[in-house]
């Protein structure tokens, strides 16, 4: 079906006609400044009274209307919802209820799980391309939809393991900073096909921004860098997520998608694409989210360049356990262990191994067949246990032979992230 | 019977409010105020409390990182927050009972008028009190301070809500409102705020001082911040 697309005259940002388009749906100024002003009011907000006068922690359910209240809350003012494991485990694709979420920024009116209306939301396509285009969420709608079951998780996932050595300061998550999430939306490069867009050859990053913007209007602008050649052909832009729009705190109505990525590379409230030929220097793709290319010792703290390390892109090969949960007390006998193990997507998880006797020998488990090579697979096993204290150990390997380290930690980085050291539960069995 | 129950009623908002900006997960420690108004501009202190026990570095870091993200704060100011976190959220917390004598002594100490100015208002009213954009209206000839020596300790106090005007300038920002501090330091930053940049000139003589006993009386008002709103508008 033939598509008309708006062409943006050039690339300032705030040339006429962007602003035009802009204006119906957020004039960036206008939420520039709304967000001051809140910033500016203490950010004391009818939940926090709620919770100041119960005394007691702020209820999720209240932060973000919808949100299971059992999510654990890491930041109240932009919204950082961790799920716990409990409740992780129970479904194969994780419901937007219980879905985690993590945002650097804030769009005003995102705190729910409502979607934000695609009319008047565009993006624009600009860079190193032969003319910059602006397409509209509406037209995104009516092109050709791809389906992706995958994982999503965010890049400081497992970063409180990393006090096992040196605690790393940051938000500290424990196992559910992620889910398993079906997105539907429109591949990359079908995008640039029905948009005519060219790109010059010397393009070799994928920079994206999304419309929220940081509470002080001085800061960085969050936005992040992905090597297009490794992107072009499975992201998508996406419209809907698990079977309807995108709820707006998890980024609708447009996010930008790319399965086997970690977390914060699918930039939410997509609104600019850029093509270029160096990743950005932004703040937040670098010192942030990146981690040193050679280990260092626990506690080094070295400056961050682009040449000794490596933006936070692929997930690692990671494996979790998540029953029995940490502490449990369970029957002796047989027990049953399950848990989940993914990658990034290259490779097939060819075997996930369980110890119980601290590494010494390896028993391998029971995978399933995932949706997709981006989801996870779940699996299982059944070992025999005496009563005593037990601890139980988890390791996924992939086709490439990629597994997880015995000691995360030799992965320590500043900022603790990518943590996929081999999972370690500690049990009582009776 | 609907009178009483809107009294309650009032009283209790103001009541919450209070204990919203007093209650705070972090612990007691010199500086602590400056921590809450610093971080929470931008971020929950579950943030703070989440990487309790990172070292002095990691929390100087943390520090030069926020500022990246437009923090703005003094050296001076910078050194106490530091001096904080490394403290009270560092690897060797100190235990419940060494921290009374650490808060008594900030107690007694001499208050510093334009310095609690500098760390409690400056941010958005700015050094010299000249204001910020639609945001902050200006303090300095400020005529409305000058006209009535209660209202800037009503504001303080209580905050306030509602599009003002200030000389031919329209204001819509949020005065948060500052009933976390104590009763001298409510006064001594209303009486900096009445006499500094040239205030002391324009204002009646007949303006005396505000005391910490006018404080608390004006703290046991309880009024909302549409209120004292309205308390403006009839001084008109």
């Amino acid at each position: 079906m033939p598509t008309k697309y708006l062409r943006s005259p050039n690339r300032d940002h705030q040339s006429p006609s962007t602003s035009a388009l802009d204006a119906a749906s957020l004039d960036r100024r206008a939420f520039v400044k709304l967000v001051g002003t809140a910033a500016i009011g203490w950010g004391v907000s009818p939940v926090h009274l709620r919770a100041a006068w119960a005394q007691r922690p702020i209820d999720p359910s209240r932060l973000i209307p919808g949100k299971d209240r059992r999510l654990i809350v890491h930041n109240s003012k932009t919204g950082v919802l961790e799920t716990p494991v409990e409740l992780l485990r129970q479904h194969r694709v994780t419901p937007k209820e219980t879905l985690f979420v993590r945002n650097n920024q804030f769009l005003p009116g995102s705190l729910t799980l409502d979607p934000l209306p695609l009319d008047n939301w565009t993006i624009e396509i600009m860079g190193l391309v032969k003319a910059p285009r602006i397409i509209s969420a509406t037209e995104l709608a009516q092109m050709e939809q791809t389906d992706v079951e995958m994982v999503l998780q965010c890049s400081g996932n497992g970063r409180s393991y990393y006090a096992r050595t040196v605690k790393t300061r940051g938000t500290q998550w424990k196992k559910g900073g992620m889910g398993n999430v079906r997105w539907r939306g429109v591949l990359l490069k079908t995008v640039f096909e029905r948009a005519e867009v060219t790109i010059h050859p010397s393009a070799r990053f994928l920079t994206a921004e999304g419309k929220d913007a940081p509470l002080v209007p001085t800061a960085p602008d969050f936005e992040h860098s992905v090597p297009l050649h490794d992107v072009i052909d499975k992201a998508i832009l996406a419209l809907e997520m698990n079977g309807e729009p995108i709820p707006a705190v998890h980024g609708g109505p447009v996010r930008l998608i790319i399965p086997g990525y970690y977390g914060t590379m699918n930039i939410k409230w997509l609104h600019r694409l850029r093509l270029e030929a160096h990743e950005t220097f932004n703040h937040h793709q670098i010192p942030r989210y990146r981690t040193y290319i050679r280990p260092v010792k626990p506690g080094t703290r070295l400056k961050r360049t682009f040449e000794n390390t490596a933006p936070n892109w692929h997930q690692r090969v990671k494996s979790i356990i998540w029953s029995p949960l940490e502490d449990d007390v369970v029957a002796a006998g047989p027990v049953t262990i399950s848990g989940v193990a993914w990658n990034d997507g290259m490779v097939e998880i060819e075997a996930v191994y369980v110890s119980t006797d601290r590494g010494r020998t390896w028993q391998r488990a029971r995978l399933q067949v995932p949706a997709s090579r981006y989801a996870w697979y779940p699996w299982t096993i059944t070992v025999p246990l005496r009563p005593g204290q037990h601890e139980i150990w988890s390791r996924a390997i992939d086709a490439l032979g990629r597994s997880q380290p015995l000691d995360g930690s030799i992965h320590w980085n500043p900022s603790g992230y990518e943590w996929y050291g081999v999972d370690k539960i500690r049990i009582t069995v009776s | 019977m609907r009178r009483i129950f809107a009294y309650v009623f009032i009283t209790a908002t103001v009541v919450i409010i209070v204990l919203a900006l007093t209650q705070s997960p972090l612990p007691k420690g010199p500086g602590v105020e400056l921590v809450v108004t610093k971080c929470q501009t931008c971020h929950g202190l579950e943030y703070l409390t989440d990487s309790a026990g990172i070292s002095r570095e990691m929390w100087a870091e943390t520090i030069s990182e926020m500022e990246e993200y437009g923090m703005e704060i003094e050296p001076q100011e910078r050194e106490t927050i530091l001096n904080y976190l490394a403290t009270y959220l560092g690897p060797h917390p100190p235990s419940e009972a060494d921290r009374s004598p650490h808060s008594s002594k900030s107690r007694n100490r001499t208050i510093d008028a334009a310095e609690l100015y500098r760390q409690s208002c400056a941010a958005c009213h700015q050094a010299q009190g000249e204001g910020m954009g639609r945001l902050a209206p200006p303090l300095a000839g400020n005529e409305m301070l000058l006209k009535d020596r209660r209202y800037a300790l009503l504001v303080v106090l209580h905050g306030l809500e509602g599009e003002i005007e200030v000389g031919d300038r329209t204001f819509d920002g949020q005065m948060p409102p500052m009933a976390h501090l104590r009763d001298e330091q409510v006064a001594a930053i209303v009486n900096y705020i009445l006499t500094a940049w040239g205030n002391d000139q324009r204002r009646p003589t007949d303006f005396a001082p505000l005391s910490p006993e006018d404080v608390t009386k004006a703290r046991s008002e309880s009024l909302t911040p549409q209120q004292v709103w309205e308390y403006r508008r009839k001084l008109r």
